[in-house]
């Protein structure tokens, strides 16, 4: 009886196993691939923003800074494979350590991050974390989730000054979830290592800004903005690099590329 | 009466009156709980088939049978039910996205209820006739708890008052 009893368990449960996998299979999920919005309106969307947010917050140009950044996001580029978006990445003028993706593209580097990182290879990995939530898809989805599909389909035709004001500080305070940070972190190291940039870079700028936490708080809206930072260093510095792997630094003059933010703030 | 068998007698149509017949078709019923609570949790369900098994369970072997089939099953399904509104509570209010892994696990589980309903159907009917019915699995384990002779009790069929010991 009780030999009986099992096999007939084990039967229901190889049942809904097999129910499970096949479901599995058929993928009916979904799909991440997809945008749910038209790439032309994401874009239209993003340079929207973009102008919107320049309003308040000046753009930074200066010679030592404009080169650092054509050279870090060129050899983080030339490391993408078929990307539907045209990366521009914007340096703008506030003290605030923070970074975020507009939707289309545009990457925002806020100039206290460049005067936080320590090395531009500190900065290709914020970088490259970015990028990631742009191809993974995470910065729509995440809009549309908090504002709803069609506030954002209706902002992209421009006209709501004020709609776009409050989709620019949405865009800033942005929280992705546990499960799309840690994609945007394995895109970015997967990045990182395809262009000769050390992985675990990412590791030790999270550990600095974990460090001066207590006597940054309201500056570093990185940190808010990302939490779990803890097992996020842990991932980066178990992320497996093939051994003999050849890194290259890049040739730029940090310090002299952050003076020049305070020069051009003058 | 005490059968010389491990296990009791099972009870033919016949024998048994409508009351208990109506009695075992019940314990099917208790899937609906949750629905006449306007609540959509699995475990109201559970809570309902588990009181229905122990309020009924000593009106005789066949309904004791029918409503720890209903309850035992009741149990794992909902078991299941509840790992599928968590995820969705997750999904929904947490901000979590789908996944691949939640949505197979969504359908499987939007599959097992159908069947489970239909099943449950089945048995109600079944039991309204005054017939065994069994499921995979908790069909046996029910036959089991019900019809089992113990040897410390006394077997009492179908009959809710007997005789006092050593009499």
């Amino acid at each position: 009886m009780r030999g009986s009893i099992l096999k007939e368990f084990a039967a229901l449960l190889a049942l809904s196993a097999m129910l499970g996998v096949g479901f599995y299979a058929l993928d009916f999920g979904p799909d991440d691939s997809d945008t749910l919005i038209p790439l032309e309106t994401e874009t239209r969307l993003g340079g929207l923003l973009m102008d919107q947010l320049l309003v308040t917050t000046p753009e930074v140009n200066s010679i030592p800074l404009d080169d650092a950044m054509a050279t870090i996001s060129d050899r983080l580029l030339r490391g993408l494979k078929d990307s539907k978006y045209y990366y521009r990445f914007i340096v703008v003028d506030t003290e605030t350590v923070n970074a975020y993706t507009l939707p289309g593209g545009t990457i925002i580097v806020f100039s206290g991050l460049i005067e936080f990182t320590k090395s531009p290879e500190e900065l290709a990995a914020v970088l490259a974390h970015e990028i990631g939530h742009a191809e993974k898809n995470h910065v729509t989805k995440k809009l549309i989730k908090q504002v709803g599909l069609e506030v954002l389909m209706g902002s992209s035709s421009g006209g709501d000054t004020l709609l776009l004001s409050e989709l620019v500080k949405t865009m800033a305070s942005l929280v992705f979830d546990r499960a799309q940070e840690q994609q945007a972190d394995e895109f970015a190291m997967e990045l990182l290592l395809t262009t000769k940039i050390n992985p675990r870079t990412i590791a030790s700028f999270f550990r600095r800004v974990r460090e001066k936490q207590s006597s940054l708080e309201t500056e570093l809206e990185l940190l808010s903005n990302h939490p779990e930072t803890g097992s996020r260093i842990r991932a980066a510095l178990q992320y497996n690099v093939p051994p003999n792997t050849q890194f290259e630094s890049f040739a730029i003059d940090w310090e002299r590329v952050q003076k020049s933010l305070v020069k051009s703030a003058d | 009466m005490t059968n010389e068998n491990r296990y009791a007698p099972i009870p033919q149509p016949d024998e048994l009156p409508l009351r208990i017949r109506e009695d075992a078709m019940g314990a099917y019923l208790m899937m609906f709980a949750a629905w006449g609570v306007g609540l959509p949790l699995p475990l109201i369900n559970v809570i309902a088939a588990v009181i229905y098994y122990f309020v009924n369970r000593n009106k005789g072997r066949f309904v004791r049978y029918h409503a720890h089939q209903s309850m035992a099953s009741q149990v794992v399904v909902g078991l299941v039910n509840a790992g599928a509104i968590f995820g969705l509570f997750r999904v929904f209010f947490l901000e979590q996205d789908w996944s691949r892994y939640f949505f197979a696990y969504l359908l499987t589980v939007i599959v097992i209820n159908i069947i489970y309903f239909v099943f449950s159907i089945i048995a109600a009917v079944k039991a309204r006739q005054g017939r065994i019915y069994y499921y995979w699995f908790f069909g046996k384990l029910a036959y089991h708890a019900a019809f089992v002779i113990n040897d410390d009790t006394r077997d009492r069929g179908s009959a809710i008052n007997a005789p006092p010991d050593n009499m």
